[in-house]
């Protein structure tokens, strides 16, 4: 993975005094907290419904044994003793106190980490998919580019004060583990018909109150030129993007004013007049960050493993785990592992300071120091050996961390909502657990199959409601919680706004009315149909029947 | 309200005498020295002679709007403006260094703002990754420097 050189320690380094500074005139009383609130911001450091909450960045989701170990000392001297992984792969604290971030800021630069970029109108962390370089459906290590974009991004003079945040994923596989096409710009890697490896680039995806799919702008840029033409599609957002609603000033509200035709004449008309203007990386800067990307040195090992196949027999948990949550590496005899951080009791995404110590020394021991956190708010061990999965299951499964449940029905995404948010207007947590609670059967889960429930508590859409295959969201009726359903959305390469089904559903009516569906489906399920395909093949009608009980 | 100058770090008064033309006027033939552009004027495609103006004001509406940071670089950098870009309206000491690297050479401040601050801000930062309209090299041209020497040492 990538180490820091001078320059980027520098900067991190530079970056904390300057926020240590920030702090104090702010504690000082020299500003108030209006003025202080952009700075903050910057830095990930929001004000919530309790306390401050500080957002750290996980660059595309790969952390070392060391920052992990790092993010759990913090979690337990600067916070209750837990995190929370977010869907930006970032992890959050809820309750450190205002005074101590600086030196909590200070100690995750002791580790190559910072909180730049977290929050704020600015280009976030840059996501990816959380089985890059492992994976055996990649054309290339996606990462390479995050890191680039990662630095380029960084207190872009221009780009820091934009209508409003703005967010990059990208991805090199054939399955899209990175919700792409909901990014204000999706990145996908592919070759073209002359074997060159390039971007296609969508622009204009996004989730909030008003969802969009992403479109495609360009459909190969060739990689050398990524830099230049971010830099032309941000120029003509940053001039033309709206600032006068918040609500209106992402830029899929743009793309989708003046159609994706005139958005590409113009990022075009800019790329021209900018691609000679020494913004691109030259081949040796890239192929500098390339090194850091190297695949470990794995072990020449046959492609099943005995072991494996003997503890998937003796253990049916351990068999169920290796089901639903291992996933095939690109090197024989490896394996990619989900470690599930959906257990019904605790909030989707939390995991404890113990929690995160025990995956950080299995990390270092089976999976060659990396870890990976996931935009649906699990954690991943990208490279065990099959031989040792049984030993690294039943750790897991002794802290807690055994859940068989990687996209099913109970690995829910959910917005912290009303517990946490001052945004939110309805609770989302409480939802997932009952849920979870209904369908914890993990036979049940496995007949179900790959169903992905998202549940938001407000129409800012944090929990992704909008692309759950189920979609949950939370509105207040006169001070009373209801939820909205959506059917049919999807976060792959056949990404999909789910369809809004009908009227909202009490907290009393939610949990049945959501298993009467997912019974329906098991009813006309076809072959290995998903609940997805099924909705597709049948269409809302059925569905919403069996949603409002009206058949 | 005062004008912090860039060139010689120094603060000094608003004169009444300095006076700036609103673009309409302009726009309809008056010669101007200074010249203030709106904030949602889009520089990257007009066609536009600065060549007569020597300071060109930018505005902050508020310091959430950054549409002049566009501007500025975009005038440095396409226009070829050689002026005095300025920044007014709602200037941030915590802003400062990007308007300074986006190409802004002098900045309206209010009396309570205190310019000490500004210029100290600017030594907050030695290593930058982009390529802006000032003349800082960007950290990977830093690292082919470094790399050069260590080949030839």
């Amino acid at each position: 993975m990538y180490r820091y050189d001078e320059f980027d320690h520098k900067i991190v380094r530079d970056r904390v005094d300057q926020f240590r500074g920030q702090v104090k005139r702010r504690l000082a009383g020299d500003i108030t907290e209006d003025a202080f609130k952009p700075l903050r911001l910057m830095n990930g450091v929001y004000l919530q419904l309790h306390a401050y909450m500080l957002r750290v960045a996980i660059p595309y989701g790969t952390l070392s044994s060391k920052q992990l170990r790092m993010l759990a000392h913090i979690a337990r001297t600067y916070d209750k003793g837990y995190g929370h992984i977010t869907t930006r792969q970032n992890i959050q604290y809820n309750w450190p106190a205002l005074v101590d971030i600086p030196e909590v800021l200070d100690q995750l630069a002791d580790v190559e980490m910072h909180a730049i970029q977290t929050s704020g109108n600015c280009i976030r962390n840059v996501t990816s998919d959380q089985y890059a370089g492992a994976t055996e459906d990649e054309l290339e290590d996606p990462r390479v580019w995050c890191e680039i974009i990662r630095q380029w991004s960084t207190f872009h003079p221009e780009f820091s004060f934009l209508p409003r945040k703005f967010k990059i994923a990208v991805s090199a596989s054939k399955k899209d583990r990175a919700a792409v096409k909901i990014h204000d710009i999706g990145l996908y890697l592919k070759e073209n018909e002359n074997g060159d490896v390039g971007f296609e680039v969508l622009v204009g995806g996004g989730m909030g109150r008003t969802p969009y799919i992403g479109q495609t702008v360009r459909d190969f840029l060739p990689k050398e030129h990524l830099l230049s033409y971010l830099e032309a599609i941000l120029r003509v957002y940053n001039t033309l993007g709206r600032r006068d609603n918040s609500y209106k000033a992402r830029i899929k509200i743009l793309v989708n004013a003046e159609g994706i035709e005139k958005i590409q004449e113009m990022v075009e008309a800019e790329w021209a007049k900018i691609k000679s203007e020494n913004l691109d990386v030259p081949q040796t800067e890239i192929d500098r960050i390339q090194a850091y990307f190297t695949p470990p040195a794995f072990e020449d090992l046959p492609a099943t493993s005995e072991a494996l196949t003997k503890a998937r027999g003796a253990s049916e948990n351990f068999d169920r785990w290796v089901t639903h949550n291992v996933n095939p590496h690109k090197q024989d005899g490896y394996a990619i592992a989900v470690i599930s951080l959906k257990d019904h009791g605790t909030a989707p995404g939390d995991v404890t300071d113990a929690q995160m110590e025990l995956i950080a020394d299995l990390g270092e021991k089976y999976s060659f120091d990396e870890i990976r956190t996931t935009h649906d708010q699990n954690i991943v061990l990208p490279h065990l050996k099959q031989d040792d999965l049984f030993e690294v299951w039943q750790q897991l499964h002794a802290a807690g961390l055994g859940q068989a449940n990687s996209g099913l029905i109970s690995d829910i995404i959910a917005c912290p909502g009303l517990d946490y948010c001052n945004l939110a207007n309805t609770r989302s947590i409480p939802l997932a657990e009952r849920l979870q609670r209904r369908f914890q059967d993990p036979e049940r889960q496995g007949l179900i199959g790959e169903l992905k429930i998202k549940i938001s508590g407000c129409i800012n859409a944090c929990g992704h409601h909008h692309i759950g295959h189920i979609g949950i969201l939370g509105v207040d009726k006169k001070g009373e919680e209801f939820y909205q359903i959506t059917l049919g959305g999807s976060e792959d390469k056949d990404a999909a706004i789910g369809d809004i089904v009908g009227r909202g559903l009490s907290t009393d009516e939610v949990v049945d009315a959501i298993e009467r569906l997912v019974d329906y489906y098991l009813t006309q399920k076809q072959g290995e149909e998903r609940f997805l395909d099924t909705y597709k093949r049948l269409g809302a009608e059925p569905f919403k029947e069996a949603l409002y009980e009206t058949a | 309200m005062k004008l912090l100058n860039l060139q010689d770090k120094k603060v000094t008064p608003l004169s009444p005498q300095d006076t700036t033309m609103p673009f309409e006027e302009w726009q309809s033939g008056d010669a101007a020295d200074a010249l203030a552009l709106p904030h949602d004027l889009d520089l990257a495609s007009v066609d536009l002679d600065f060549s007569k103006v020597k300071r060109l004001d930018l505005f902050f509406p508020i310091y959430r709007d950054g549409r002049a940071f566009t501007q500025a670089r975009l005038l440095r950098t396409r226009h070829n403006f050689i002026g005095d870009i300025r920044a007014t309206g709602d200037v941030l000491r915590d802003q400062f260094l990007f308007m300074v690297r986006c190409g802004f050479e002098s900045f309206i401040l209010t009396p309570e703002q205190d310019e000490h601050g500004f210029l100290e801000s600017l030594a907050e930062y030695d290593h930058f990754y982009q390529t802006s309209a000032d003349k800082a090299q960007p950290v990977w041209q830093l690292r082919i420097a470094q790399q050069k020497l260590v080949g030839a040492a």
